[in-house]
């Protein structure tokens, strides 16, 4: 038993899926090695892509502490993704201001992005500005790649991250 | 900023090979051998030289060796002794290997050397992953640095023994990158706490740190010292270059800034080039998470009034140098006629090395 | 919480820091609400001026109370118990140690304690490490006009500590380390000799700030290490089981504290191994710091500047008498000849040239600095090497020692990775090394401190005035003034403009091991006190009345043969064990 942030969090309904299937969530765990033998570096392939196709991939992972979803936690939504050019940024509301697995979650939507979307898209993860104590900090670590590399060779991190990751992109 | 494309950053091998990222290349500074490691675990070996004199034409290259190293997590970094003869990698398993040619009954045999590198020690003592690894000027010593935010120097000891000279708890985080300067035994590092630290020995005491700089905003990510000594340069996630300026012996004073970069800025080095001007202090070569190289010539202002500045200008660049693939390192060639070389390693696992060329050509 | 100025700013010198955020996972003790479906809750986390966390539920509102129901939230505890057990931080977490240890938990227990008359009145006892008298002496010498003795300091702390705040008895531990010191001893010869698993060499056991590094990150150190418990538990065995029979109490009637001049002392007295189940208590109930011992005297007004009646009168030790009806008077400030981290290494160099029949030649070989010296006895007639021993202190030369005991000894060092090494690289290495005749035996023993400078420097020591002033922020980046926290900073002079380095001041550290040797030249060269014979007579009768060997008669010797239950009772009561922690493998909590 691990201490928990927020033991009653408040839970939202669903909103409903988007209609359209997003041509980037083929798989759950596709690795860059994969993608590349895809060759998604040829020009006629590259898709554009929206705000829903984005939350369509993360919507589904699982709070690390809870059983229910970020999405049924509000933690992400929609409108709290910008896409750029091939620039996506993802912004996430902790439930509670010293919530401590803010890293984690950050980190899982992170991984969960990494694998689903072609190498070309550049992502940027940040909580809701005023939304967390230490958000600084929790920004900084989640882009920082040296840190987010060597945090998936820790096996027991990773372990935990792939539990939240097993929902992923189930439609239920 | 001061743009004049009058090079170009010419192709001149694209080396694949490393399964996973790769993080970062190491030039043996006394024979044409280059060498990359990767999140596979592996460091790779490649030969090159130059068919004939002709210092026009660029040298070729052949992949002469693959090791697999004694490390159970990514290879985050390599460099070479001064000598050539040994390397040390930095893993994110938190040890320091360092590495020796096999030693063969036939040595000397120029010829046909072996390239059978071989792990014969392994410095333990960082808690968390080491991010880099670098030997002083004279090959005496080693310095590394790592998550646990200590920076460890290593006396190297005849037959791959070590002595532990210090181990250094300054920064507040993370520690990204040791540089040693080039000539003289100071040590610089590179943090997460967005400062630079310097650190000498105290004959009489330990290694302690000498001076802090402030006022990157952002992760600093990479050093490089100016050729000569005078001048260190820092790329930051702040997405600027800065350059300070050693004003007297254990002082460094902010002098210059580079901007040219979208993206985290990963890597700098900077060597002699091949400028003209006698103002000329060298070029320095940047690349980063936007993919992008960018090579700045830096030259002294030409009056004597402002001395404590500098003047860059861009002189080549080249977008998605590794595709759409960030680029975590940029290394000149550090021998003589080869100073218009440099290396890259980049996410998508390979490495590639460019040829600074005259746009007219 | 505020944190003790004195706490923190002594432990900015601390010579390992904790490299990681305490990541200990903490159990949620509130039973799951009944019928309360998950998922379903509304509730609101709410924080009052005290900073305690209430729960909110909006469900049980009701017109009755306009307010939702209120709970308060338990805090999570963390004890130094999972301290230790956790590789998170190498040393101390400061907030725990605060609430648990400290000098106002020492002023807790004592205005809470019932008058002696109550039978729950625990008998309160203060023992103090000479380094600890060092360091204020050191203090209170450098305004004086004459240097102030240990003898001076400790007769002015046990006015204290008496008078002022209501202790019973007041002692130094260095009787306590004599007898550890001959527990020390007798375990080299039983690992010479080969007995049991234990090996060569041996490692010195008394710095608790080793003892954790090398259980978090050198398991395979942990065989070498002593098993000899170390002066300060020493201490608490002879107050809690020896001198408490002595006064008819049991352990949990004696509140024992000890002052000590490291952090880590803390942490070496909650170990789970000197605590004691079936009183629950533990030998030493509460270590402070040098430093809270110094904050406790100013804030009661105390100036240890200020002389005693008869500050310079020895007292008598009872010496030889065994009745033990008696309680006897302990002797005070033995000297051990050798180093300011008690001697270890120099006594075990007299031990082994009082055994060997030939004449000894010793030479002495300074590795960079004083903190690292290697000792090799020679047979001056054979030339023979006999001994091998090194003293080191400070983490840097720690590192070496275990680089070099790991590669003398052949167990695979750290975490194993230098096992993968190809066979065929340490077969070139084992070659090379076949070189120089001393090079090739290997070390017998070593005394390992972790403190740069040893124990007189260490992390719970007062730091000399100007060092104090020169960090405007603390640990955690914090500007802190620390004439404000109650820390004493002394205003003016010139202050270097580039930083020293990290240690300290070495002149200061000087000076304390000056004041601990007192008039002795530093160190003395090797006299054995006139006292020593008189004092181990005194130790045979602690070993006899603590192990209760059959035949007491024949103990005449600390090594004095006896039988196996008294030997089994001597083991419980005067050894310790170690054991590796592994490191953290709970997902949820890794920091990266």
């Amino acid at each position: 038993m691990n201490e928990i942030f927020n033991a009653n969090p408040t839970i939202y309904t669903k909103s409903k899926r988007s209609l359209r299937k997003s041509p980037f969530e083929t798989g759950q765990s596709l690795w860059v090695d994969d993608i590349e033998q895809q060759d998604w570096s040829d020009a006629s392939n590259v898709e554009p892509i929206d705000q829903d196709e984005v939350f369509d991939l993360i919507r589904s992972i699982a709070d690390p502490e809870h059983p229910n979803s970020l999405e049924e936690l509000r933690v992400v939504s929609a409108e709290q993704i910008d896409i750029g050019n091939n620039l996506i940024t993802v912004e996430f509301t902790p439930t509670v201001p010293h919530c401590g697995m803010s890293t984690l979650i950050g980190l899982s939507i992170r991984v969960r992005l990494m694998r689903c979307l072609p190498p070309r898209f550049k992502v940027d993860i940040r909580v809701k500005p005023g939304s967390h104590q230490s958000e600084l900090a929790v920004n900084k670590q989640l882009n920082d790649k040296e840190r987010v590399a060597a945090a998936l060779e820790n096996p027991a991190l990773l372990e935990t991250l792939e539990k939240c990751l097993a929902t992923a992109g189930s439609q239920e | 900023m001061d743009v004049d494309p009058q090079f170009n950053l010419q192709l001149v091998v694209s080396l694949p090979g490393h399964e996973e990222r790769a993080w970062q290349v190491a030039w043996n500074p006394a024979k044409p051998l280059l060498a990359s490691c990767s999140a596979d675990k592996t460091v790779r070996l490649y030969s090159y030289q130059r068919s004939g004199d002709d210092q026009a034409t660029s040298p070729s290259f052949s992949h002469i060796s693959t090791i697999s190293t004694a490390h159970t997590k990514t290879v985050r970094s390599i460099a070479w002794a001064p000598s050539g003869k040994t390397f040390a990698t930095g893993s994110f398993d938190s040890n320091v290997g360092i590495y020796e040619k096999k030693e063969e009954l036939d040595d000397e045999n120029g010829l046909d050397e072996s390239e059978e590198w071989e792990c014969v020690t392994m410095l333990e003592g960082h808690e968390t992953e080491c991010k880099s690894v670098g030997y002083s000027a004279t090959g005496t010593l080693l310095a590394s640095c790592s998550r646990d935010k200590t920076v460890w120097i290593w006396e190297v000891h005849p037959d791959a023994d070590f002595e532990c000279m210090g181990v250094l708890m300054e920064h507040s985080q993370d520690v990204k990158c040791v540089a040693w300067h080039p000539t003289e035994e100071i040590l610089a590092s590179a943090s997460y706490d967005d400062t630079i630290k310097f650190y000498i020995d105290d004959p009489s005491e330990d290694w302690y740190c000498l001076s802090t700089l402030t006022g990157h905003e952002a992760t600093v990510w990479s050093l490089a010292w100016s050729p000569d000594g005078n001048y260190l340069a820092s790329a930051s996630d702040d997405l600027s270059i800065r350059i300070w300026k050693r004003v007297d012996q254990y002082n460094w004073k902010f002098v210059h800034q580079l901007r040219g970069h979208e993206r985290s800025i990963y890597s700098v080095s900077w060597n002699i080039g091949k400028g003209t001007s006698s103002k000329n202090m060298g070029w320095l070569a940047s690349t980063g998470g936007d993919g992008k190289i960018n090579v700045w010539e830096i030259s002294q202002p030409s009056e004597q009034a402002t001395k404590d500045t500098l003047c860059s200008k861009l002189i080549a660049s080249i977008s998605s140098a590794h595709d759409v693939s960030d680029v975590n390192s940029v290394q000149w060639c550090p021998r003589s006629g080869f100073e218009d070389l440099l290396a890259t390693a980049g996410d998508d696992g390979s490495v590639k090395v460019w040829r600074v060329v005259p746009a007219s050509s | 919480m505020t944190f003790s100025g004195a706490l923190t700013l002594t432990d900015l010198n601390d010579f390992i820091t904790p490299s990681q955020a305490c990541i200990k996972p903490v159990e949620v003790l509130s039973p799951p609400e009944d019928g309360k479906q998950s998922g379903s809750a509304f509730t609101e986390i709410k924080i009052d001026s005290a900073g305690s966390y209430y729960e909110v539920s909006s469900l049980n509102q009701d017109a009755s109370s306009s307010k939702g129901a209120e709970r308060k939230l338990q805090q999570a505890q963390i004890s130094l118990n999972d301290c230790l057990a956790c590789s998170g931080c190498i040393t101390s977490a400061e907030s725990v140690l605060i609430t648990l240890q400290s000098h106002i938990e020492v002023l807790n227990v004592l205005s809470t304690n019932p008058p002696p008359s109550s039978p729950d009145y625990r008998f309160p006892v203060i023992s103090i490490a000479p380094q600890s008298l060092a360091s204020l002496a050191a203090t209170v010498s450098s305004t004086s006009r004459f240097p102030i003795s240990l003898l001076q300091i400790l007769r002015r702390v046990q006015v204290f500590c008496t008078g002022v705040l209501g202790f019973e008895r007041v002692y130094d531990t260095s009787f306590a380390r004599h007898i550890a010191l001959l527990e020390h001893t007798r375990e080299f010869w039983e690992r010479k000799r080969d007995e049991g698993e234990a090996r060569l060499p041996m490692l010195a056991s008394a710095c608790p700030g080793w003892v954790c590094y090398a259980e978090k990150t050198h398991a395979e150190m942990l065989p070498f290490i002593a098993r000899g418990k170390s002066p300060q538990q020493v201490m608490g065995t002879l107050i809690k089981s020896w001198l408490g029979g002595i006064w008819g109490k049991r352990p949990d009637q004696i509140y024992h504290v000890a002052v000590m001049p490291c952090y880590d002392k803390k942490l070496e007295a909650s170990r789970q191994d000197f605590y004691d189940e079936i009183h629950s208590t533990r030998d030493v109930d509460c270590v402070i710091t040098t430093g809270e011992l110094e904050l406790l005297m100013r804030e009661k007004g105390w100036d240890l500047s200020v002389p005693v009646e008869n500050e310079t009168t020895p007292r008598h030790p009872t010496l030889s008498g065994s009745d033990s009806r008696q309680e006897p008077v302990l002797p005070e400030l033995i000297q051990h000849p050798g180093t300011s981290s008690g001697s270890y290494l120099h006594t075990l160099i007299s031990a082994v040239t009082r055994m060997l029949p030939d004449p000894l030649e010793t030479s002495v070989r300074a590795i960079r600095s004083s903190d690292y010296e290697e000792y090799v006895l020679r047979n001056q007639r054979t030339g023979e090497v006999v001994f091998k021993g090194a003293k080191c202190y400070g983490f840097r030369n720690l590192q070496n020692v275990v680089r070099k005991v790991g590669k003398e000894t052949g167990v695979q060092i750290g975490r194993g990775a230098a096992g993968r090494i190809a066979g065929a690289v340490r077969a070139r290495t084992r070659k090379i090394g076949a070189g120089g005749e001393t090079e090739l035996k290997g070390y017998d023993y070593v005394e390992v401190m972790a403190c740069p400078g040893g124990c007189v420097s260490g992390g719970g020591q007062l730091r000399p005035i100007a060092q104090a002033s020169q960090r405007q922020v603390d640990e955690e980046g914090y500007p802190r003034n620390w004439g404000d926290s109650g820390v004493r900073v002394e205003s003016g002079g010139p202050q270097d403009t580039i930083a020293g380095p990290k240690w300290g001041n070495k002149e200061w550290t000087k000076e304390v091991e000056k004041a601990y040797w007192h008039d002795l030249p530093t160190p003395p060269p090797s006299p054995t006190s006139d006292l020593l014979p008189e004092v181990d007579q005194l130790a045979i009768r602690v070993k006899v009345e603590l192990c209760r060997p059959q035949d007491s008669a024949s103990q005449t010797d600390w090594s004095s043969p006896m039988d196996a239950e008294a030997e089994r009772r001597r083991r419980e009561l005067l050894r310790t064990r170690y054991r590796a922690v592994e490191s953290d493998t709970v997902g949820l909590t890794v920091k990266w």
